[in-house]
């Protein structure tokens, strides 16, 4: 059975744009075991449920966790132990002349302990920053540097260190996720399967926050 | 060098005072940089703060009232206070005075504005995704801010943020990887 961790702002990106039967279906028919951190667990329902704003959004997700499509797991102290490494190594892999630059966050890096800790293969996070942490560093400095008008050291061997704890983690979009259940038939009790309604629910996606360029749409879009 | 804390408050004051909105907003955005490179909360909040101050100040059914008078006069007054203390380093006293600009915000927008979400809860996501623009992460911009991560990351969706740069990977190479993945 396949392992993957599941970040909150993929939850968000699919139970927001209504595509949460999908997602069942894509976890389900792939038997994937997937798991998301209490803290996630917290974030995305248990919080914002209780605001009425946020709470369709967040009885959705939870209706997942009860389902079991997504398995809520305690942080341990192995998990805890390697969440502070990440947290210690990612925050200093950039710096500028005021100190090291923060970039991610606790949630973020007890998301990737996770992982490392229960063998996922895969994690799904719909933001750029720590995509680009593992999967293109040099990247994200450019980002920065562009950005924030300031020079940025990074630091070769942080990076390096990072990168080797997960050398062979694969990174996945909720963007991602909805092509391949396209191409697996699985719209089924969602949506008719059809190039339009593909193209809707990328585009959803991308409008609820999933970092996804237009051109990347069009360009998938156009060999379908 | 970055400007001190108390240069700052005396610059937002001024502008403030002044009714130079669009500086406020563009010193607003000056802040959001400084504290997402310094990680600091405290010029986090005036960010936040001067951008809240530029949209309330823009409006005309409530820059024009009384009660918009007064409400001026005491965040001028907290502004003052706030810069004092960020010049005595009593960060304590500090943060009391922005959290009592902020209350006075939200009151003002409460009584008078004309939409459900308030300006302050806006102006801590419109920052915060100026926050993410400079490379952080979703969360951490919107923990600098106080923002709401999933309202920041719906508002960074309808932005062009993703359009900027080339990614690695294409849709196509990810559903392939996918795939082998799923099927190893």
């Amino acid at each position: 059975m396949p392992k993957a961790v599941i970040d909150s702002g993929t939850m968000i990106s699919l139970s927001s744009t209504c595509l949460m039967n999908i997602f069942k279906n894509f976890v389900r028919h792939n038997h994937i075991d997937l798991m998301v951190s209490s803290a996630v667990a917290r974030e995305s329902v248990w919080r914002p449920i209780t605001n009425k704003r946020f709470a369709l959004n967040a009885a959705r997700i939870k209706h997942a966790f009860n389902d079991n499509v997504v398995n809520v797991v305690e942080s341990t102290s192995d998990v805890r132990k390697i969440e502070g490494e990440i947290l210690a190594i990612t925050n200093t892999c950039f710096s500028t002349k005021f100190g090291p630059v923060k970039i991610i966050q606790q949630g973020e890096a007890e998301a990737l302990a996770l992982a490392k800790v229960h063998g996922a293969k895969a994690l799904f996070v719909d933001e750029r920053t720590t995509r680009s942490l593992i999967e293109d560093p040099s990247r994200l400095k450019q980002v920065i540097q562009k950005k924030q008008h300031t020079g940025i050291e990074a630091n070769i061997e942080k990076i390096k260190e990072f990168r080797a704890m997960f050398p062979d983690l694969k990174i996945f979009r909720s963007v991602d996720l909805i092509a391949y259940a396209y191409d697996q038939d699985l719209f089924g009790n969602e949506l008719d399967h059809g190039k339009l309604e593909l193209e809707a629910a990328l585009y959803a996606a991308k409008f609820a926050g999933c970092a996804v360029s237009e051109k990347e749409i069009v360009e998938y879009l156009k060999k379908k | 060098m970055f400007k001190s804390m108390s240069f700052d408050l005396k610059e937002v004051s001024n502008l403030f005072k002044q009714k130079k909105v669009l500086e406020l907003r563009g010193l607003s955005n000056r802040l959001i940089r400084e504290a997402a490179i310094e990680e600091n909360y405290a010029k986090a909040e005036l960010g936040v703060i001067s951008y809240a101050l530029h949209k309330l100040s823009s409006k005309e059914h409530i820059a024009q009232s009384e009660k918009w008078k007064k409400i001026k006069q005491v965040i001028t007054h907290d502004l003052d206070g706030a810069e004092y203390a960020a010049e005595q380093n009593n960060s304590k006293m500090l943060i009391k005075k922005l959290k009592s600009i902020v209350n006075h915000i939200t009151t003002i927008d409460s009584e008078m504005g004309n939409y459900a979400q308030n300006i302050y809860d806006k102006a801590k996501v419109k920052q915060a995704s100026l926050a993410y623009s400079y490379g952080l992460s979703i969360a951490q911009s919107a923990e600098i801010t106080g923002a709401d991560k999933k309202e920041l990351q719906s508002y960074v969706g309808f932005t062009k943020m993703s359009d900027e740069g080339v990614e690695q990977k294409s849709i196509l190479k990810r559903v392939t990887d996918l795939a082998e993945w799923l099927n190893a």
